[in-house]
C-alpha cells in the first residue's frame, strides 16, 4: 500500500481526505489507482499525455520523481507521494 | 544597515513587512502598484477601512514608520515586472516575494541569483502555503522545483479563490523570520528545502529541494552529502571524494557534526582554493557547508 499526501486546495477532489491510500507499484499506478477512487483529479495533476504538469511536483519519500525514474519511480509498501503544486497567490 | 525589499503588499506582504519591521531591520522598501479596497481587510492587516482607495505603499508605509520610529521605510507604486526588477532589487540585503503573479517569483529568483541577493519566495492559496528562501550565490533555488508558472487559468488569485486568513500570518511572518535568518549569519539553515503550510490541519513541513545539474537560474546542486556519522580525518576524505565526482563550477551540499569536522572541513575547502558559499549550524548538532567546486 502506497500512501498519497492530499495539499489542502486539491482536497475537495477527493471527498475531503488528507491521505488516499491505494495499492501501487509505481508513480504511476499510484495515480491512475487515485484517479479510479475519485475521478476527476488525475486532470490537475497531469496533462492530457499523462505527464506530470510542470508547476506541479511529485515527491515520493523525500525524492522529486523527475530525479528519478519519472512516472516510472518503483513505489515499495509504505512509500509515501507528496504533492507539491506552485501556489501563486500572495 | 541591512535593507530589505518587499515586493507586493497583500496577504503576504503586510505580515512579512510587520515581521521584518519587528525583526529590527533598518531599511525596508515596499514596492506594490495597488489601492486597498473592502476586501483585503480581512487579511491584510497594515490597512483599516478608512484607507481604502488610498495606496497600499502610502497606508503601509505611513503605519509602520507611525509604530517603528527607528526604520527607515520608502515606498515605489509600481509593479515589479522583467524591466524594472534589477533597479528595485539593487542594493537589497534581502528580498521578500509576497506577489500573487505567478510570473514575478520567477523573475525576483532570477534576478536575486543574478545579483547575489537571497531571496524568500512565498505563495498561499485557500488552504495551502508555501515558503522557499534561495541563498543569494547558489541553488537549489524555485526554478530547480518549479520549471514554469502556473498557465493563468490555474492560477487563481486569493481575491477570487479566496484563502484563509490566519494562514496569510503564518506565512508572510515565516518569510520574514526566513529573510531576517539569512541576514543574520543563519543562512545555513535557510535554504535547501521548501516549506509547505497546511492551513487545514495546522501542519508544517520541509521537504528538501531536488538536485539538479541544469538549472538555467542557478546552475542546481549536484549532489548532497551527509558525513555526520564520520569523524576526522574521514570526514575530509569523504568530502574530497565527493568533490572528485563533479565538475568544476558545481556545487555540494554537505552535512556534517558541529565541532571538530565543522572547523575542519571548510578549513580544508578554503585551503585548496574551492568557494565555500554557505558556512553554518542547521541546529545544535549539525552544521552545513555548501561548495562550489573551482579546479
Ligand atoms: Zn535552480
Amino acid at each position: 500500500m502506497v500512501v498519497i499526501k492530499i495539499p489542502a486546495s486539491l482536497r475537495k477532489f477527493v471527498g475531503g481526505n488528507e491521505r488516499v491510500d491505494v495499492d501501487a507499484a509505481n508513480v504511476r499506478e499510484a495515480i491512475d489507482a487515485l484517479e479510479g477512487a475519485h475521478p476527476g483529479v488525475k486532470a490537475k495533476l497531469c496533462d492530457d499525455a499523462g505527464n506530470v504538469r510542470r508547476f506541479i511536483n511529485i515527491y515520493a519519500g523525500d525524492e522529486d520523481i523527475r530525479f528519478l525514474e519519472n512516472m516510472d519511480t518503483a513505489l515499495d509498501a509504505g512509500s509515501e507521494l507528496q504533492i507539491i503544486p506552485a501556489i501563486a497567490g500572495g | 544597515m541591512t535593507r530589505a525589499v518587499v515586493i507586493g503588499l497583500g496577504g503576504l506582504g503586510c505580515p512579512a513587512a510587520l515581521g521584518l519591521a519587528e525583526s529590527g531591520i533598518g531599511e525596508l522598501l515596499l514596492v506594490d502598484p495597488d489601492t486597498v479596497e473592502l476586501s483585503n481587510l480581512q487579511r491584510q492587516v497594515l490597512y483599516r477601512t478608512a484607507d481604502v482607495g488610498r495606496a497600499k505603499v502610502e497606508v503601509a508605509t505611513q503605519r509602520l514608520s507611525e509604530s517603528f520610529s527607528g526604520l527607515r521605510v520608502e515606498g515605489r507604486r509600481v509593479h515589479l515586472g522583467a524591466a524594472n526588477a534589477r533597479e528595485l532589487l539593487r542594493g537589497a540585503d534581502v528580498v521578500v516575494d509576497c506577489t500573487d503573479d505567478p510570473g514575478s517569483r520567477f523573475i525576483v529568483n532570477d534576478v536575486g541569483l543574478e545579483l547575489g541577493i537571497p531571496t524568500v519566495l512565498g505563495g498561499v492559496l485557500q488552504f495551502d502555503g508555501l515558503v522557499l528562501a534561495v541563498s543569494g550565490h547558489s541553488g537549489p533555488c524555485f526554478r530547480c522545483l518549479f520549471e514554469v508558472p502556473p498557465p493563468t487559468e490555474e492560477a487563481r488569485r486569493c481575491g477570487e479563490a479566496g484563502v484563509l486568513g490566519p494562514l496569510c500570518g503564518v506565512v508572510g511572518h515565516l518569510q520574514a523570520q526566513r529573510a531576517w535568518g539569512l541576514v543574520s549569519g543563519h543562512a545555513a539553515a535557510q535554504t535547501g528545502f521548501v516549506t509547505t503550510v497546511d492551513g487545514l490541519r495546522g501542519r508544517i513541513r520541509d521537504v528538501p529541494l531536488p538536485e539538479a545539474t541544469d538549472c538555467p537560474a542557478c546552475g542546481g546542486l549536484a549532489a548532497r552529502l551527509d558525513i555526520t556519522p564520520y569523524s576526522c580525518p574521514m570526514t575530509y576524505v569523504r568530502t574530497r571524494l565527493a568533490l572528485e565526482t563533479l565538475n568544476p563550477g558545481q556545487t555540494l551540499d554537505i552535512v556534517m557534526r558541529r565541532g571538530e569536522p565543522s572547523r575542519n572541513v571548510p578549513r580544508n575547502l578554503l585551503d585548496e582554493g574551492h568557494d565555500v558559499l554557505i558556512n553554518g549550524a542547521v541546529d545544535d548538532g549539525r552544521h552545513r557547508v555548501v561548495v562550489r567546486r573551482v579546479c
